[in-house]
């Protein structure tokens, strides 16, 4: 100490508050470093109470062996010296130390300032720096793999935290999976699940949802979760975690954590590693989803692109091929290097002009963003026909074309599954065209043969009377193989055959070896497999073979066809046949018929004519000589004949409906009516006949025939009229309805009986036998009307008189 | 034969093959005023004969008028028509048919092959008798007949 201050005992007051009251801890050493005097403060920095610094010696309080303790000489330098001290069992202390000779005594006074906190934080510094450069290093090492990294991440961040347990969570439907864990905590352990609501997770998510995406629990007595779920299970008295997210949503927790309490808080080093770690791991997971999303793509791309079936290729912006698939080029037999860069359409894929021209068309529009679509075959000199239906199509980025996709898929065996469709189809059109059995079953054999070049092909037609199935035709393949010369000569299939009962059961069946059946209808002929395929009823189809082999499925299915048709093309020319029998028988009775009335008007009028020619003559020549009585004789004699010779004319009139039938043509019926008024005018004028006629509806009709039907009815509406003594009066009229006319003819006589209404139609029916008439007029009306497609008929009118309705025809839109 | 007429008798061939209409045409003829000679024959094969003078018909008269019933056996009229068509010589010589049939296709047949008349045969003998005498009157006095 200053003299000066030693002899001022003011100064010495002061000088001691200096001492005491410095915040550096202050020791007074003798020339040994042994300890005279301590302050307060220094007790602080040594940790000692001052009474026990007091006379101990420098090297003593100083911890580490070799530290420089030579007070002088520290003092002589002039440095700071930095010491560790405290005593055992107590936490290292650092000082910071400068010494300085004090003057005029020899002493010697050290400054000691606690560096303790300063070379923690310092420290701390560096480490969090080498923890943050090492896990840029762990996350950056190439040859570690996912799993690997997150676990040396986990062993960084417990050796850093100081805690014994880090973990990656995965949370998923309220459970909590561990899916990487370092540490022995027995319930921590990868692959371990615990219920969300029992995790400390739980909350940690939750915090995610704050800006504070980390929870801290230093102290679970302290956090006040000594009593929860995940304390009970886990134990866990200090935990640090951050969430994972994912594509934006929750995916789990990166946690570290330990049973033991922390002494310290965690700091925002600490939080922003774990951070730092959610966000990595939640990053790589994403590019991990991404690249396997990418991958899956890739697959699917990589297996479209190499199918056997689909040739591909690829092209750039001006259609030179950039990639082509294994198919495609082993298709032309190249490799790729030989083709990259050639405009596709040069390539050998489209040989020919037609090809060339075609791809390069299609190309040309999948650059202007359009897909196209075309069919090309080949005829390789080395082998059969094969055609390929070919797609070209744009690949579109950001809205430009970027590349055409030409894909080809063969399509020969689709072709030539169409072609023999098509071939059978218009095969069963022939089929419409036949009209003998024969034909048919020349037709379908040949049809079997040809379609699916099976040459050994025959056909049975079914006789009812007497059950058997009699050959109807054959290839000519399958007659020289039974050794027939005509198909006809072919075995029949008799009832107790094998193929009878086939055609009985009616299902198609496969004989694998005709050989061995039992009761064959063709016991002699070397046939092996034969499929029969029942007709319906109508009759069986049989294909033949001569080696024992399979019907494929595709052959049976175009059989089946067949067979259907068959049997319909049998049934119609069957009908047909009946069809025109009756038609023949009808034209037969139709010749009869008007044979008869040819008859009837030549030889039946020449006894009828002979009769009453000669009663007339009898009467003339021998009258006076016969007596009245004689005479009365003759007079029926001659009336007789009369009516007879009516009537076999009125037949002919009947027949003539038919045989004298004129075209139907669209006619006005007042002309018709006028002309038939015309003929009938001397009748008219004697009965003082007046007639009605309304506006008529044009119908089409044989005008001749429809004026014969006017003037039978107007005939006997003015006979029977007038016959029971009243003026006749008659009305026509017309009502249409679509597409027919009705002819209403009525008139004031006496009407039909009603017992008669409809056999008034009938021939040689007549309404009364006092009337004259030959009972054929209403029948030939009758005969006319139906050969129009109309009907007649009779109404009654409540004042009497007759009224008789026909119906014709209405003309057809296009004359109308 | 007889007749109020004096002079050489008109030729008359009939071809009927009803004895009843034969009768009943020469009953007409008698009582008409013509002096005429009526050869009868009884189908087309004999009409042709008597045409053509062959056979038993050696030396029979070409007729002036020609009475050809169409439904005879043998041979009907429309086959004579057209045998006598085909003859220079026979086809000048007038034919009228007498006939029952008022069957339209035998109309049209007979004048197709060149008949110069078709009547049918009235059902009573008065009608008969007056269609005979019109036939006279027309055929053997108003026309003028191609010569013999």
């Amino acid at each position: 100490m200053d003299d000066r201050l030693r002899s001022d005992p003011e100064l010495d007051v002061a000088r001691t508050d200096l001492f005491e009251g410095s915040r550096e801890g202050i020791l007074v050493h003798d020339e040994t470093g042994r300890v005279l005097e301590a302050n307060a403060s220094a007790s602080d920095c040594y940790g000692r109470p001052v009474a026990d610094l007091k006379e101990t010696p420098i090297e003593d309080l100083v911890r580490e062996d070799g530290a420089a303790t030579d007070l002088p000489a520290i003092a002589e330098q002039e440095r700071t010296v930095r010491w560790t001290v405290g005593e055992d069992g107590e936490p290292d202390r650092l000082l910071d130390v400068s010494v300085t000779r004090a003057s005029s005594v020899d002493q010697l006074l050290s400054f000691a300032t606690d560096v303790t906190e300063q070379q923690r934080r310092e420290s701390s510094l560096e480490s969090n720096q080498a923890t943050l450069r090492r896990l840029q290093e762990i996350v950056s090492t190439r040859e570690l793999t996912f799993d690997e990294k997150v676990e040396r991440l986990l062993e960084l961040g417990c050796g850093w935290l100081d805690l014994s347990v880090g973990y990656v969570t995965q949370i998923e439907a309220e459970t909590q999976t561990i899916e990487a864990a370092i540490g022995d905590h027995e319930s921590i352990q990868r692959g371990a699940e615990a219920p969300l609501t029992e995790s400390y997770c739980q909350h940690t998510l939750a915090t995610g949802e704050s800006d504070d995406s980390v929870r801290t629990i230093q102290n679970a007595s302290d956090a006040g979760i000594l009593d929860s779920d995940e304390y009970e299970r886990f134990g866990l008295s200090c935990y640090l975690g951050g969430e994972i997210t994912v594509d934006g949503e929750a995916y789990g927790t990166v946690c570290f954590a330990d049973t033991d309490a922390r002494e310290r808080s965690f700091t925002d080093m600490e939080r922003t590693f774990v951070d730092l770690l959610t966000q990595w791991i939640g990053m790589t997971v994403e590019q991990q989803n991404q690249r396997a999303s990418r991958n899956r793509q890739r697959a699917l791309l990589e297996s479209v692109f190499n199918s056997q079936r689909t040739q591909v290729g690829i092209t750039d912006t001006e259609g030179r091929v950039v990639d082509a698939n294994d198919a495609a080029l082993a298709f032309v037999g190249k490799d790729p290097a030989a083709l990259a860069g050639e405009y596709v359409w040069e390539t050998p894929w489209f040989e020919g002009e037609q090809a060339h021209d075609r791809c390069r068309v299609a190309v040309e529009r999948a650059l202007d963003g359009e897909m196209d679509n075309f069919e090309i075959s080949y005829e390789p000199a080395d082998g059969p026909e094969a055609v390929f239906s070919t797609n070209v199509r744009p690949v579109i980025e950001d809205g430009t074309v970027i590349h055409t996709v030409i894909e080809g898929h063969e399509i020969t065996e689709l072709r030539k599954r169409e072609e023999r469709l098509e071939r059978l189809s218009s095969a069963t059109n022939e089929l419409l065209y036949t009209h003998t059995e024969s034909d048919v079953a020349s037709t379908v054999t040949a049809i079997a043969q040809h379609i699916i070049d099976r040459p050994l092909a025959a056909m049975w037609s079914h006789d009812e009377s007497d059950d058997t199935l009699r050959p109807i035709g054959s290839t000519a393949a399958a007659a020289d193989f039974a050794d027939v010369t005509v198909p006809e000569e072919l075995p029949p299939m008799k009832p107790g055959t094998r193929e009878k009962a086939i055609f009985d059961a009616g299902e198609a069946v496969v004989i694998e070896d005709y050989r061995t059946v039992e009761n064959p209808s063709a016991p002699g002929v070397p046939l092996r497999t034969m499929l029969c395929l029942p007709l319906e009823d109508e009759g069986m189809l049989c294909i033949g073979s001569r080696t024992v082999e399979a019907f494929t499925e595709s052959e049976r299915f175009l059989l089946e066809i067949l067979a259907s048709t068959a049997a319909a093309a049998l049934d119609r020319v069957r009908r047909e046949a009946e069809l025109q029998a009756r038609r023949e028988e009808l034209e037969r009775s139709n010749e009869a018929l008007q044979e008869f009335a040819y008859v009837a008007s030549h030889d039946l009028q020449e006894p009828l004519r002979m009769v009453s020619s000669y009663v007339d003559l009898l009467e003339s020549e021998y009258g006076d000589e016969l007596g009245e009585e004689a005479s009365e004789y003759m007079a029926f004699a001659v009336d007789g004949a009369h009516r007879m010779q009516n009537m076999i004319n009125a037949l002919l009139q009947y027949s003539r409906v038919e045989t004298d039938a004129g075209e139907f043509t669209q006619i006005a019926p007042e002309q018709v009516v006028q002309r038939t008024l015309d003929a009938l005018q001397l009748r008219i004028e004697e009965t003082g006949t007046t007639i009605e006629i309304g506006t008529l509806s044009p119908v089409r009709a044989d005008p001749d025939q429809l004026g014969q039907v006017f003037q039978n009815l107007f005939e006997n509406a003015i006979r029977y009229t007038a016959a029971s003594g009243v003026d006749p009066h008659i009305e026509v009229t017309t009502s249409r309805d679509r597409d027919q006319v009705t002819f209403t003819v009525a008139d004031n006589g006496p009407g039909v009986p009603e017992e008669m209404d409809d056999d008034v139609f009938e021939i040689f029916n007549r309404g009364t036998q006092e009337v004259e008439g030959t009972g054929v007029g209403l029948a030939v009306c009758r005969r006319i009307v139906r050969r129009h497609d109309g009907r007649i008929w009779v109404e009654r009118s409540n004042d009497a008189g007759a009224i008789f309705k026909f119906t014709l025809p209405a003309p057809t839109e296009a004359t109308a | 034969m007889s007749g109020t007429t004096a002079g050489d008798p008109i030729e008359i061939l009939l071809a009927e093959d009803n004895p009843g209409d034969v009768k009943l045409t020469e009953k007409a003829l008698e009582s008409g005023q013509i002096n005429n000679t009526l050869h009868v024959v009884n189908d087309g094969v004999e009409a042709l004969s008597f045409l053509r003078d062959e056979g038993e018909y050696e030396g029979t008269p070409r007729p002036d008028l020609f009475l050809l019933d169409l439904n005879m056996p043998r041979m009907g009229g429309q086959a004579v028509l057209e045998a006598m068509g085909e003859d220079d010589d026979l086809k000048r010589i007038p034919v009228v048919i007498l006939t029952s049939s008022e069957a339209e296709e035998d109309i049209l047949g007979s004048y197709d092959r060149h008949a110069n008349a078709y009547l049918t045969k009235p059902v009573n003998f008065e009608g008969f008798v007056d269609i005979v005498h019109r036939i006279e009157e027309f055929w053997l006095t108003v026309v003028k007949r191609p010569p013999r």
